[in-house]
């Protein structure tokens, strides 16, 4: 025993290891507001990145626009064809609207669960390893932002707000595979069907979309939207299109694998998304059950 | 002085592997390798080399700490990987003479621990699921190459500014 003890490194190693496990187990853990230390660090280093994303981003995005240039013209044609579809759209999503809106006010309710706000925000930085899948963008606490906000591009949903300071928040992409919420979300068709969005599958790049009734009928190329009966994100966020409809594990549910709208690997501008349906009396056990639900 | 400057230029590689080399990622081009700056890590390796195992866990346990702070979340991952890079790369300095040979081989050792370590680590908690093999294909290799080529570019350079800094540690 004397022997071991007086190898004064292997002791000194020891402590460093036991000390790394305990830092790991304490920090593992979901943190939205982490310490002050933390915080001040990324802030003062979130400000650096600032200045070196920018320009950045401009040189890529000159290279980024010769390459698009040849695809141009045709991109133009189909583009110019689906105007027309588009101003349809609107003229029926305005008398839709207005219909709406004279039918709650028959039945005196104010606020729906699609009511939101948005706030721009701006990416100034990427985790370079990719087992983080998450960014960080240039609005924080100060601004407004707080913990499981949802984050979308003018694309789609692509994540929530997971931990923020001061003046930077950081967002967790939806192809993270550690998501401990999962985001509740519906198909729209003839029949609205209801599931949640867990996880990400890196073969097909694709988003799973599980807990879906054997009997539903599922179709490739159905659009999905969040539901907002999860207490955080609001309804009507635009994720993506069923591509492929698979069993489950053990048979008894359905799955779909939706390609999000969004690219996850060319997030620049995004835009938080704030909640205003939700009443501070309305009872919390909503939101646990729904978005705690998910492990 | 120099030191200062040279703990500041690291500074500087660890804000540049979060933004300038993120807007040129192979991924952004389509691709589905991943190319992980560790620009870092190599430099890390470097003053190991030349200053001494000491060096190298000090400043591992810096870059990995702010490592993990802006670019992670689990606090202790990068700090306990880099730490150990630095330490055991530290190591070899009294056996092996210092040649490029000797360098880059060191380096590419120290790299793939590195991705390994961290690798490992993250599943251990539950973070990544992901096949040792894709991970390798994938990751490592391509990583590899870049870090590589990274190191033969700046190898002269820092050499210089290593051995200055020696030669200052001796006369103090």
């Amino acid at each position: 025993m004397p022997s071991f003890l007086s190898n004064r490194r292997l002791i000194v190693l020891l402590v460093c290891i036991i000390s790394a496990v305990v830092i790991i187990g304490l920090t593992m853990k979901e943190r939205p507001y982490p310490s002050w230390p933390e915080q001040f660090i990324r802030d003062s280093i979130g400000f650096v990145q600032t200045l070196m994303y920018k320009p950045a981003r401009t040189v890529a995005g000159f290279f980024e626009s010769v390459q698009e240039m040849r695809v141009m013209y045709t991109e133009n044609q189909r583009l110019k064809a689906s105007l027309q579809d588009h101003a349809l759209l609107v003229a029926r999503i305005q008398e839709l609207e207005a219909e709406n809106r004279s039918l709650r006010s028959l039945i005196e309710v104010e606020e729906s669960l699609g009511d939101y706000q948005l706030r721009a925000a701006e990416v100034i930085m990427r985790s370079p390893d990719r087992w983080y899948q998450q960014v960080t963008i240039n609005r924080g606490s100060k601004h407004g932002i707080e913990a499981n906000m949802a984050v979308i591009t003018s694309d789609g949903l692509v994540g929530r707000v997971k931990s923020v300071a001061q003046f930077t928040a950081v967002v967790e992409l939806l192809s993270d595979s550690n998501r401990e919420i999962n985001v509740s979300a519906v198909v729209q068709g003839e029949e609205l069907i209801f599931g949640t969005i867990e996880g990400y599958d890196d073969d097909y790049n694709a988003l799973l979309f599980s807990k879906i009734r054997m009997d539903a009928p599922l179709e490739v190329g159905q659009q999905v939207i969040t539901n907002g009966l999860g207490g955080v994100f609001p309804r009507g966020l635009y994720i993506g299109e069923v591509i492929d409809v698979i069993p489950d594990q053990y048979g008894l549910t359905q799955m779909a694998l939706v390609k999000p709208a969004a690219d996850f690997n060319q997030v620049d501008f995004v835009y938080v998304v704030e909640r205003s349906s939700l009443s501070p009396l309305e009872p919390e056990e909503d939101e646990e059950q729904e978005e705690g639900g998910g492990e | 002085m120099t030191h200062f400057f040279f703990t500041l230029t690291m500074f500087f590689l660890l804000v540049i592997e979060g933004t300038i080399v993120q807007v040129f990622a192979p991924e952004r081009w389509g691709l589905t390798i991943l190319m992980i700056p560790r620009f870092v890590v190599v430099i890390l390796i470097f003053s190991a080399l030349f200053l001494g195992r000491l060096q190298g866990l000090l400043l591992g346990l810096l870059f990995g700490f702010v490592y993990d702070i802006i670019y992670g979340g689990v606090i202790g991952i990068y700090t306990f990987s880099m730490a150990i890079v630095g330490y055991f790369s530290g190591l070899s300095f009294k056996i092996f003479q210092q040649n490029i040979f000797i360098i880059l081989s060191t380096i590419l050792v120290a790299l793939v621990t590195h991705e390994f370590m961290v690798y490992g680590l993250l599943s251990l908690i539950g973070y990544v699921q992901m096949d040792v093999q894709d991970f390798f294909l994938q990751k490592v290799i391509p990583t590899l190459v870049l870090n590589l080529i990274f190191a033969l570019l700046v190898a002269y350079p820092v050499q210089k500014v290593l051995v200055q800094m020696k030669q200052e540690d001796e006369t103090v």
